[in-house]
Order: C-alpha cells, then sequence, then structure tokens
C-alpha cells in the first residue's frame, strides 16, 4: 500500500507545507551564502598577523556560521525536492482509493492546515504579543536576561506614565484631525481628477497623467526642502494646514480611482444622461455607487497612510500641539536617551496606544478590504 | 441663458486642483532641487554660494558614499522583495483552502501592515536588542547560538535585520494583493487540468502562476518603488549606522542636507534618486501597458 500512502501525502496537504518548507530551507541557504560573503568582505579587510582567535572574534554572526547555514539550507532543499518528487509520482495511485481513504485523507489535510496556518499565525502575531506584554511589565522584569514570556506583575502604571510625560490624548487627536482631512481631501480631489483621466477627453491627457503617475513615485526627501520653504513663507509650520495641504494629492489614489472608472462602461453613463443627470450628478449617482469597493479600498489605504506617516509630521510639527502619534512614539525614546532601554515598557505602551485605533479599524473593515482589493486586482 | 461648459473645459476643470497640488508640491520642488544641485549651498557657510555647475554631480558619482548606499539599497530591494514573494504567495495559497477559521487567519495576517512603521522599528530594534531582546533569548534557549548576538551591532547584519523587520510588515500586503489575484482564476480551470491528470506541482507552475501574473507584476513594481523610499525603519532602527551599514540611498541624502547641512549636495542626491526613479517608472509605465493588453 506505499502507493496510497504517498496519494495520502499529497491530499493531505503536504503540498502547502513542501513549499513552505522550501521557502524556509531556500531562506536558509540565502544565510548561508550571505555569510559567504561577508565572510569574504571581512577577511579582506583584516589586518595580517591575527590570531585565530581574534579573527573568530572580528568575524561577524553569518560569517561564522556560514557552513552551518549552507548545510543545513541545502540538506532541507534535497530533502523538499524529493518530497515534491514524492508527491508528483503518487498521482499515479489516485484512483484506486475508497471512498474511506479519501474521507480520512480530507481529514489529515483539514488537520494540516490547521497546523500550518497556526504556525503562521504565531509567528505573524508574536511580535505584536511582545509588545503588548512588554508594555505591562516592570522595569526590573524587563531587563530580566532571560525573559518571562508571561508579566509576572502586570505593571497597568506604564500607560498613565505616558500620559504624564507626553501628551499622547493630543497627539491621538492632531493625527485623527490631520488623517481625517487628507482622507477627505484626497477623495475629493481624487474623484475629480480620475474622471478627468478617464471620462474626459483633452489636448495633453496623457501627458499631464505622466507627470501624476511620476509623483507617484518621488520619495518626500527629495522634494522636502522646497516644500518646506514654500509652508514656512506662508506661516504654516506648526499648524493643522502646514500638516494637511501638502498630503492633499494621492497620485496612487488617482491611479487606482482612474482604473476603476475606466472599466465603468460608457452606456451607464449615456442612461444617467437620459435620465436627467448632469455631468456632477453623473460622478455622484453612476461612477462612485458602481466603483464603491475600489473607493472604500484606498480609502482604507489612505488613511493608514496618513495614521503612520512619520517624516513630513516630525519635520512641519515641532510643538507638541501639533505633533503626531507616530512621532510621539519617537519623542518617548529619546526623552530617555542614553537608557534608553530601562524605558522600553513606556516606549511599547505608547506603541501600543498608537496601534489600537487603526486595528480596531481594520478588523471592523477587513471585508472590504478584501472585496476592493480583489476588485482592483482584476481590472 | 449661459452656454454650457464643453466636455474637454468640463474634465480640464475637473483635473486643476491635483494639477496644482501637483505642480507645486512635486514639480516645482524638483526644479527647485535641480537649480541647487548646481551651486555650492552649504548652511554652516551661509555668506557664500558659488556656482560649480556640474560640480557636485562629479563629486558624488566620483565618490564610494553614493555608490555604497545605491548597492545597498539595490540589496535591500532584491532580498526583502523575494522573501516578501515566497512568503506571501505561499501564505495565499493557504489561505486560498476552504478551511474553518480562514476569516479569522485572514483578519489577523493583515494587521502587521496597518502598524506604523514607526513602530514596527521600535518594536523589532526591542527585540533585537542585545541584552535584553526576545531574539538573542529565543535563539539561545532552543540552542542554535551560543551567546548573545549584537544583532544591529555590525553592518551586513543590521541590514539584513531592517530587512526581517520590513518583511514582516510587508509581507501581508502581498498576501493580500495575491489572494486576491487568485479568487480572479476560473475554477473550471483546474478542474480540467484535474481530469488531464495534471497534479499538483503543474498545476502550480501552468495555470496558478501565468493567470497571477499580472498581480504580481504590479504588487512587484509597487514593492520596488517603496524599497527605494525606505527611510522611516532605518531612521528608528539604526539610523544608518553601524557604520553606515544600514545607510541606503534616501537616509544618505537626509543625512547630506539636514545632519550635515550640505544643502546642495542633499538636492544633487535628491536628484540622482528620481532619475534614478524616472528609469525605474518608464519600466513601470511599459509594464503596464503589456499588461493592458493583456
Amino acid at each position: 500500500m506505499k502507493g496510497s500512502l504517498l496519494l495520502k501525502m499529497r491530499q493531505a496537504g503536504w503540498f502547502d507545507l513542501l513549499v513552505f518548507f522550501l521557502a524556509f530551507s531556500l531562506i536558509l541557504v540565502a544565510l548561508g551564502i550571505t555569510g559567504y560573503i561577508q565572510y569574504n568582505i571581512q577577511m579582506n579587510n583584516m589586518d595580517e598577523g591575527l590570531t585565530k582567535y581574534e579573527i573568530k572574534e572580528a568575524l561577524g554572526f553569518f560569517a561564522l556560521s556560514r557552513e552551518n547555514f549552507l548545510t543545513i539550507g541545502l540538506i532541507a532543499v534535497a530533502v523538499t525536492l524529493l518530497g515534491f518528487a514524492l508527491l508528483a509520482i503518487s498521482r499515479a495511485t489516485e484512483r484506486q482509493v475508497s471512498q474511506q481513504a479519501k474521507e480520512n485523507m480530507h481529514h489529515m489535510r483539514v488537520v494540516l492546515q490547521y497546523v500550518v496556518a497556526g504556525m503562521i499565525t504565531l509567528i505573524m502575531l508574536f511580535p505584536i504579543y511582545w509588545m503588548v506584554i512588554s508594555s505591562l511589565k516592570t522595569s526590573t522584569e524587563l531587563l530580566l536576561p532571560v525573559p518571562t514570556l508571561w508579566p509576572r506583575l502586570f505593571q497597568w502604571a506604564n500607560f498613565p506614565n505616558v500620559l504624564k510625560r507626553a501628551p499622547f490624548i493630543r497627539y491621538l487627536f492632531n493625527t485623527l484631525v490631520t488623517t481625517f482631512f487628507i482622507m477627505v481631501g484626497q477623495i475629493i480631489i481624487g474623484v475629480l481628477a480620475a474622471y478627468g483621466f478617464s471620462k474626459g477627453s483633452f489636448k495633453g491627457k496623457n501627458v499631464l497623467f505622466l507627470l501624476v503617475l511620476g509623483a507617484l513615485m518621488i520619495p518626500i526627501q527629495v522634494t522636502f526642502v522646497p516644500i518646506y520653504v514654500m509652508v514656512s513663507r506662508l506661516g504654516w509650520v506648526n499648524s493643522f494646514p502646514g500638516l494637511i495641504v501638502p498630503n492633499l494629492v494621492s497620485a496612487y489614489f488617482i491611479f487606482m480611482l482612474r482604473q476603476s472608472f475606466m472599466s465603468v462602461d460608457d452606456s451607464y453613463l449615456d442612461a444617467g444622461r437620459v435620465d436627467g443627470l448632469n455631468r456632477i450628478g453623473l460622478i455622484v449617482h453612476v461612477l462612485i455607487p458602481m466603483c464603491a469597493p475600489t473607493m472604500i479600498t484606498i480609502s482604507i489605504i489612505t488613511f493608514i497612510t496618513g495614521w503612520n506617516s512619520y517624516f513630513w509630521p516630525k519635520m512641519v510639527a515641532t510643538k507638541d500641539e501639533f505633533r503626531t502619534i507616530a512621532v510621539g512614539v519617537t519623542r518617548l525614546r529619546q526623552t530617555f536617551a542614553g537608557m534608553e532601554t530601562a524605558n522600553y515598557n513606556e516606549i511599547m505602551a505608547g506603541a501600543v496606544m498608537a496601534i489600537i485605533p487603526i486595528v480596531i479599524l481594520f478588523l471592523i473593515l477587513q471585508k472590504y478590504i478584501m472585496a476592493g482589493m480583489s476588485k482592483a486586482s482584476m481590472k | 441663458m449661459r452656454r454650457p461648459l464643453s466636455e474637454e473645459n468640463f474634465a480640464f476643470i475637473l483635473i486643476t486642483p491635483a494639477v496644482i497640488i501637483i505642480f507645486s508640491i512635486v514639480l516645482y520642488p524638483i526644479l527647485k532641487t535641480l537649480y541647487m544641485s548646481f551651486f555650492n549651498i552649504d548652511l554652516t557657510n551661509p555668506f557664500s554660494r558659488p556656482f560649480v555647475g556640474l560640480g557636485n554631480y562629479l563629486e558624488i558619482l566620483c565618490g564610494p558614499t553614493f555608490w555604497n548606499a545605491m548597492v545597498r539599497t539595490v540589496y535591500f530591494a532584491v532580498v526583502s522583495i523575494s522573501m516578501e514573494f515566497i512568503l506571501g504567495i505561499s501564505i495565499a495559497l493557504l489561505l486560498n483552502e476552504d478551511f474553518y477559521g480562514r476569516w479569522l487567519l485572514r483578519s489577523l495576517i493583515i494587521i502587521p501592515w496597518a502598524i506604523p512603521t514607526i513602530v514596527n522599528g521600535s518594536l523589532w530594534r526591542w527585540i533585537f536588542n542585545p541584552q535584553y531582546g526576545a531574539l538573542n533569548a529565543l535563539l539561545t534557549q532552543i540552542g542554535l547560538i551560543d551567546s548573545y548576538q549584537s544583532w544591529l551591532g555590525s553592518p551586513f547584519l543590521a541590514l539584513n535585520m531592517v530587512i526581517v523587520a520590513d518583511v514582516w510588515k510587508m509581507t501581508p500586503l502581498v498576501v493580500i494583493m495575491i489572494l486576491a489575484g487568485l479568487q480572479t482564476i476560473p475554477h473550471e480551470l483546474y478542474e480540467s487540468a484535474g481530469v488531464d491528470g495534471a497534479n499538483v506541482l503543474k498545476r502550480f507552475f501552468h495555470i496558478t502562476l501565468p493567470m497571477l501574473k499580472p498581480t504580481i507584476l504590479i504588487v512587484l513594481i509597487l514593492r520596488t518603488m517603496e524599497t527605494f523610499k525606505v527611510f522611516d525603519i532605518i531612521y528608528i532602527m539604526t539610523s544608518g549606522g553601524p557604520a553606515n551599514g544600514t545607510q541606503l540611498i534616501t537616509y544618505y541624502t537626509y543625512r547630506e542636507a539636514f545632519s550635515y547641512l550640505q544643502l546642495s549636495k542633499g538636492a544633487t542626491l535628491a536628484f540622482l534618486i528620481s532619475l534614478t526613479i524616472l528609469g525605474l517608472s518608464i519600466i513601470y509605465v511599459k509594464a503596464l501597458g503589456t499588461k493592458t493588453e493583456y
């Protein structure tokens, strides 16, 4: 019954597992190769006449364990490939399997899916778990050489302490105001522009569109100095307009929405005209409802981008009254420069406060994000 | 009565606000940056700003710092994007299977992407902490390393550790996009392939991967653009150190302009980045062009 065993493997979801295994073994190989590269670079840079011990001390971690990584990685790749090969031949015996065996396989497959899914969740969520428990530990417990997985003593006071050190509520408020106006502005300006670029026709449309696309790709560090000079001449440093106005247009938004509008057939617009809608009416009553999933998705992405943005708010808001939450989190570290590890519980408490609103928002809107993404990618 | 606007003028009016803002926050600053790059503007010596022509460009292009930063940026982009794709496609394939509780995993997996980069950076800095960090504790407990490592302490290792943090944050985005792409593949394709006797592997390489090509292309391009802009995570995790080991191209620009106050050198770098990105964006538009044909 060798054949049916292999088949069981295959139908029990081994394929997914093998893909994972292959990914991880490739990572190991990559680390090994990295180690060799690092080893060569470091050996070339080293002074001559060092003892073996000194060389070992000077080498980096990956350079030292390059052989281990590469050997384990290569073995893992070989095992995975063998697994794939077994899976491939096992197909020959498929038709001999009874109904009962098929059901068993189905159960095994489900169990395996849960195991793999559980592992992924664990890896993805562990850092967040670590952040939350670190935010609740006492300073003494935080600095144990072997950290505890569950706080021995819950120090909820970390949160009030953070609020005392920095006005986090104010930061949250500022972030909400800024992000809200950026979102509204981007939606209005973006919808209008997307309409112009998709349904309108005028000279130079394509050139202008390319310019907009190009703007999508320029990092803020490139354009920062002239924009900052402009904003400060307008007297907008340390003000909400300074935080909001330079972010009012998102090239990404226009691009995605244009793609979406273009997929709406012109006959819908004609039907709307027959019903007596004017051009603004067509946008509001025909195009926007038809592209609702995309609109929602892009709005969420806009919100996240606004909430997470750091560089511009850091530069333009230098007073607590206008600082945003991302800047606030880094402020916690700077306050205790020199003894930064000692207050990681407070930094993590600040971080937790910074992500709570966005995580809640995400869990509520998750359905729409998925729907919008699949719509958007079909275009 | 006033004549109604022509269709052409109407469209033009609609895009005007967007165009005005884009011109003032992108186009004008870029021209200004270009202008500044031809002078020697040094805020530590504000009273002279001689015209140096292409001098700044020569100085930067002939020196090693720029090229080192460029190589690091490319390394960062290649390694982080390929990791994100290997992991992202695998996870998406799993999540595309039907099993109870899938919705929960789908909601949870998206969270790292929503977390602000600054928080992400602080969090990983804490996990990588040489004395009290979770990573050292975990690896010594399971016996993979003998002694605590300083993960952000040596240049090349630090760069890789920043990549780990970036991969953790950005893989969920790849998962969502690929998952969305997977759902557009008609189920009949797999069924007929099953009748033809194609095995799992063949199905993956002959149906899934080709059908995902447009999605993969878009995600690839977006991620490439983003990695060329990487700044926040470097700033918070390593500040470009140690020994400039994590100084990517945008961070280098920032440092010239804001730490050393060499405005025109920063402007020159900025303009070189814009050129690189322009080159990438031409590839972008070309790729999109082939996609519409598809």
